[in-house]
């Protein structure tokens, strides 16, 4: 019956679809069940319930990748089901299928097998998934908070660390201002267009911000605009962003960087490829700016650090901001790039902390130091990490080299050519600590009292496969090009 | 006279800044909090001002949706300072500092 509901989608061609067919709808029954199920069902899947969630993840996005046809709306328009929406959601369960193999493999201590740790996922996955289709203000706001609110249980989930819960208290003061800016600029605008919905919207703001209301329309839109900034960890709403990734577990610090990133990516096309499309000129150079602040605060942020998830947190800072280039564009090409950049991101920065999950616990941390003589001890994968490593700093054939040379691009074409200098000036510092670990790696040697580093076979086939996708995605984009074409052709 | 749309405006503006003030200047978490929650107050107030000026009722039953929010918010950012203070035995955000360099 679960198949039945998300496969439903293959009939669903025309205006409308009916509300079961939502994967949404599938993914949060899904989750229930999960958390009910290892609470109170039987022995057999209470212990099995991490590698049940990851089995449906992983199935539900071969359903996502292989049967899905975008077209039509539900609910009246507030759920749209375009081809934006299934790219994002395809990277969306790909996040979550990636986190919870991780909780699955990795020895993370007493939390790693608590059913809510394993189900939570499930609803930041379902919130998601409504915001990339959010067809009106109430519906994203509703999503986002959601996503929000999940977030800091997962964040702070090892209440028995220190760190952990100081994270999840400084993503909640964080992720209530967001929620405070929010809610204010979608009161002026509602204000000032009389309407919620997107569509609507869209038709209303280019005249409201010319007439009367102009002022209140501006600080509605510079007030979504913060919102949307802390949510994609934009300087200068980045401070949360390395004390959250340094203090959560690591497979949830692998999901916040890539499923919650793209999430809020997601918000930010929709919202500038919808209702806020007639004034996206006006907006333009706010996101550049931001693109500017966060590619500098980001990588040099990154210089200094000497943990290697803090380091993921700075950089992945510096890495929105390479992603608000391709958005300030404001052309096709760079909504594509910026799908394309995502994806080689996830699966670069999949690979680097799905191998520091796996070893933390062996390694006795996660500081470069812990990383010294990986090549002698573990030679595989130390080249695992280092092809990782190699793909976020951007060195060819990799993903992230192509991701970035198209978001470049786009940004060149858009007339940003200060902002590719400033992006140049980024690429070069991010080269310095991305080979750091690199040179903890292979050229120190190996603590005198080291344990053997026990990595299951599973685990490793795991993260060999991300590899593979960062060369194969750098090496031969073209289907992957062209899915992402047609499927954002009518944006 | 009676209160224009332009009075309600007036006073959510100005708890909305009182809010964000207290969030940057005060030290307590609790109180952080609750400027937290006076910002999104602020947020409220305009939302249903805007709803009754406009003669519409879709923003009034947004306001419902924030509030829902805005509990279940509360319900996990308390559990949470709890939790906090259990370990830590401080609700000051200056002392939340081992997650630095």
């Amino acid at each position: 019956m679960i198949v039945g509901l998300s496969c439903g989608m293959l009939a669903s061609s025309g205006c409308t679809m009916p509300w079961w067919q939502i994967p949404e709808l599938c993914w949060l029954l899904l989750g229930t069940v999960l958390l009910l199920g290892g609470c109170w069902g039987p022995e057999t899947l209470r212990s099995r319930v991490a590698g049940v969630s990851a089995a449906l993840f992983g199935l539900m996005l071969v359903l996502a990748l292989f049967f899905w046809a975008p077209g039509g709306e539900a609910f009246g328009g507030f759920y749209r089901w375009d081809g934006l929406s299934i790219l994002f959601k395809r990277l969306f369960l790909f996040g979550g299928f990636i986190a919870s193999w991780m909780m699955l493999r990795s020895p993370d201590g007493p939390v790693a097998h608590r059913v809510e740790y394993v189900a939570l996922p499930w609803f930041a996955v379902v919130a998601m998934g409504l915001m990339a289709s959010a067809g009106d203000f109430a519906v994203l706001f509703v999503s986002l908070e959601t996503l929000t609110i999940t977030s800091y249980i997962l964040v702070s989930m090892e209440r028995d660390r220190g760190t952990s819960l100081e994270a999840g208290v400084k993503y909640l003061v964080m992720g209530g201002l967001s929620a405070a800016f929010l809610v204010y600029g979608i009161a002026l605008l509602y204000g000032s267009c009389g309407t919620l919905r997107f569509d609507e919207m869209a038709g209303r703001l280019p005249g409201a911000l010319a007439g009367d209301m102009g002022p209140v329309v501006r600080a509605g839109l510079l007030c979504v605009m913060v919102a949307v900034g802390f949510k994609v960890a934009a300087a200068p709403f980045q401070w949360w962003a390395p004390d959250v990734y340094q203090g959560a577990p690591v497979p949830i610090t692998g999901f916040l960087a890539v499923a919650s990133k793209a999430a809020g990516f997601a918000v930010l096309l929709r919202l500038l490829w919808g209702p806020f499309g007639g004034v996206r000129d006006t907006l333009a150079p706010m996101v550049a700016w931001l693109a500017a602040a966060s590619i500098l605060v980001g990588n040099l942020g990154a210089l200094s650090q000497r943990n290697l998830k803090r380091l993921m947190g700075y950089s992945g800072i510096g890495h929105a901001g390479y992603l608000l280039m391709g958005v300030a564009a404001g052309s096709a090409a760079g909504v594509e790039a910026v799908v394309y950049y995502l994806a080689g991101y996830a699966v670069a920065a999949l690979v680097v902390l799905g191998l520091l999950g796996g070893l933390v616990d062996r390694l006795g941390g996660a500081e470069m130091r812990h990383l010294n003589g990986l090549a002698k001890r573990e030679p595989g994968l130390a080249w695992l990490m280092l092809v990782g490593l190699a793909s976020l700093a951007g060195l060819p054939p990799l993903a992230g080299f192509l991701g970035k040379w198209m978001v470049f691009a786009a940004a060149f074409q858009a007339g940003l050519a200060w902002l590719v200098i400033v992006a140049g000036v980024g690429v070069v510092a991010s080269l310095y600590y991305y080979l750091a670990p690199v040179r903890n790696m292979f050229f120190e040697s190996p603590p005198p009292d080291a344990p053997p580093l026990e990595l299951d076979l599973p685990f490793r086939t795991c993260v060999s496969i991300l590899m593979g996708l960062a060369i194969i995605l750098g090496i031969a984009p073209g289907p992957f090009m062209a899915t992402i074409g047609r499927l954002l052709a009518g944006l | 006279m009676s209160p224009g749309l332009i009075h309600y405006l007036a006073v959510s503006g100005a708890l909305f800044l009182i809010g964000l003030a207290g969030v940057i200047v005060r030290r307590n978490i609790i109180v952080v909090y609750m400027c937290l929650e006076l910002m999104l107050a602020a947020g409220i107030l305009a939302m249903v001002a805007f709803s009754r000026f406009l003669g519409r009722a879709d923003g009034q039953v947004f306001v419902f949706f924030i509030i829902t929010v805005a509990a279940a918010e509360v319900a996990v950012g308390l559990a949470l300072i709890v939790a906090l203070f259990r370990a830590r035995r401080t609700t000051r955000l200056d002392e939340l500092n081992t997650l630095r360099f």
